[in-house]
């Protein structure tokens, strides 16, 4: 091999099932690890002092809320710095998708509710599923979807289907009811 | 720049600053962005109900990885079994049954319809990509169409942000650096305590047992018959699947076989079990029906004289079942015993102690 070569692919073997692999390695597999740096010296006086910590000195600015805050308390999130409080906020929040890691899907779990009396052997759970999908299809209604935008088809599917079981259940127990009364 | 999203009418079919780069539905898809992939990966109950995102960005990327897998074997088997099942339920209730043709129809070409896809759809494989962090395996790249596609895609965007990466040793035949490491390393075991079931759950032995047990109290029908047996049977095949469930689902086990792979080949001998048994009896009824003879049905006893009563020179339909219970079991007794056979030996060759590289 010469000097710099990089094997691109290799073939190898599992060491736990002993199945042949196929592997492609990638210049970050043979670098160096770079460990976090270490804390340097205390901030001089006139330096700008970290938000969180005023033991060190502040090297950058959060791209969220403004403060300036040290390597330790601060993030790269792709091309931006974040606090590290800013990014466990937008983490929760859920607000900037670029944060996010998880997403109910409300409209398919509403769907699956409406769709009960179809696919489950025993249709008298829709006598709970039915209003539920109705309430939460509603309560939904303007909340973000899947990450891959998509339109609210499923969730006027889930209401309308919903909505058609509750009114035969109404149906049902008026009749019911009359019965009873002239019996 | 970051990518934002937004959602806007008319509906973009991709995110705002992404590429499509596979796509599989509810399975999960993959998207490129000018920095890093996003992996969306859904949790399904016959519709995805959560989407969980992971953004792996190309500067991190160390290797992509990728193997056969045992996807398209376990669908063979599966498909086998149903094949089976489909040949058993015309045994039993003879070529010239209608009712029998229809059923066994609706399982077989489907069945057949699977394979033909599968066939096309090409060889099984799985794809793991290793970071600086862990490896992450992607879910829905499951065919070697979908591998080629996305190693194409991926490869030339990693290595194009990596190119500023020092990478270069003085030794160019050295190892990789110490946080690489590629393949999940073999459980820490040492000569003393030697593994005899690794990865598998303790409910592993008592699930066989109480298999063995139905299987072998489905063939001792054709001797003690009653009720109490019929429920002490179901019992038993209840508490082999319970077992089996639970082993399967917090058994150790990753990609390897002997772990889980065990099981699921178990749990589809039980399953095929059941059905058989139930199938050849829905059998029986319906040909019983067809000959005016559902008045009997009465108590249990009758009930198996009508599924017993076939015509002249035809087997008698609770030894077919019980013999194919009891090969099936054999079977899979078998196959499971190789397994952990198997996987005691790579425990053991794992053990030894491996040549590094020479500088």
């Amino acid at each position: 091999m010469s000097a710099g070569f990089l094997p691109e692919t290799t073939s190898t073997t599992c060491r736990a099932c002993r199945k042949p692999v196929e592997a492609i390695l990638l210049p970050r597999a043979f670098a160096p690890a770079s460990p976090p740096p270490l804390p340097g010296a205390p901030p001089a006086p006139g330096d700008a002092l970290c938000f969180y910590d005023s033991t060190q000195k502040a090297t950058c600015l959060c791209s969220q809320c403004g403060v300036l805050v040290s390597d330790s308390w601060s993030a790269d999130w792709g091309s931006r710095k974040v606090c590290l409080r800013c990014l466990e906020k937008l983490r929760e929040s859920g607000r900037d998708s670029s944060f996010e890691s998880t997403r109910l899907m409300w409209d398919n779990i509403c769907l699956l509710l409406s769709s009960t009396i179809f696919i489950l052997i025993f249709p008298y759970f829709a006598i709970i599923a039915a209003p539920a999908a109705l309430v939460l299809g509603i309560r939904a209604w303007n909340r973000p979807r899947s990450l891959v935008p998509r339109s609210r088809f499923r969730l006027i599917v889930a209401l309308v289907l919903s909505s058609l079981q509750i009114l035969a259940m109404l149906v049902g127990i008026y009749f019911l009811i009359q019965a009873m009364l002239t019996s | 720049m970051t990518p934002t999203l937004t959602v806007r009418y008319p509906m973009p079919k991709a995110p705002e600053g992404y590429q499509p780069l596979l796509n599989r539905g509810s399975r999960g898809s993959l998207w490129l962005a000018d920095d890093h992939l996003l992996v969306i990966e859904t949790t399904r109950f016959l519709l995805s109900i959560r989407e969980t995102y992971r953004r792996l960005d190309f500067t991190n990327i160390q290797a992509i990885l990728h193997t056969k897998s045992q996807r398209g074997a376990w669908l063979i088997v599966l498909i086998s079994v149903l094949l089976v099942i489909s040949l058993l339920i015309l045994l039993l209730a003879g070529f010239d049954n209608r009712a029998a043709l229809f059923f066994a129809s609706a399982l077989a070409l489907p069945a057949l319809a699977a394979l033909v896809v599968h066939f096309i759809k090409g060889q099984t494989r799985a794809l793991m990509i290793q970071t600086t962090v862990r490896p992450w395996r992607l879910k829905m790249v499951t065919r070697h169409s979908h591998v080629i596609k996305v190693l194409t895609a991926l490869e030339p965007l990693c290595r194009e942000a990596q190119k500023e990466i020092p990478h270069t040793p003085s030794n160019p035949d050295s190892a990789p650096a110490s946080t690489f490491k590629p393949f999940p390393s073999a459980p820490p075991v040492s000569s003393d305590n030697p593994p005899s079931m690794a990865g598998a759950h303790p409910l592993a032995f008592p699930a066989w047992l109480c298999h063995m047990t139905f299987a072998a109290m489905m063939g001792g029908e054709m001797i003690w018959n009653s009720i109490a047996a019929t429920l002490l049977m179901m019992c038993f095949a209840a508490a082999s699947f319970t077992c089996m469930m639970i082993a399967f689902t917090r058994g150790g086990g990753s990609l390897a076989i002997g772990g889980r792979g065990v099981f699921i080949f178990a749990l589809s001998m039980l399953g095929v079990s059941l059905v058989a048994g139930y199938v050849a009896a829905m059998a029986g009824v319906v040909q019983a029906s067809i000959r005016g003879d559902s008045s009997e049905f009465s108590s249990e006893e009758s009930f198996l004289r009508a599924i017993s009563e076939f015509p002249e020179g035809s087997p008698d339909a609770l030894s077919i079942v019980a013999i194919t219970i009891i090969v099936l079991t054999g079977i899979s007794a078998v196959a499971g015993l190789l397994a952990t056979v198997r996987r005691n030996k790579l425990q053991r060759t794992s053990m030894e102690p491996t040549t590094p590289p020479s500088s």
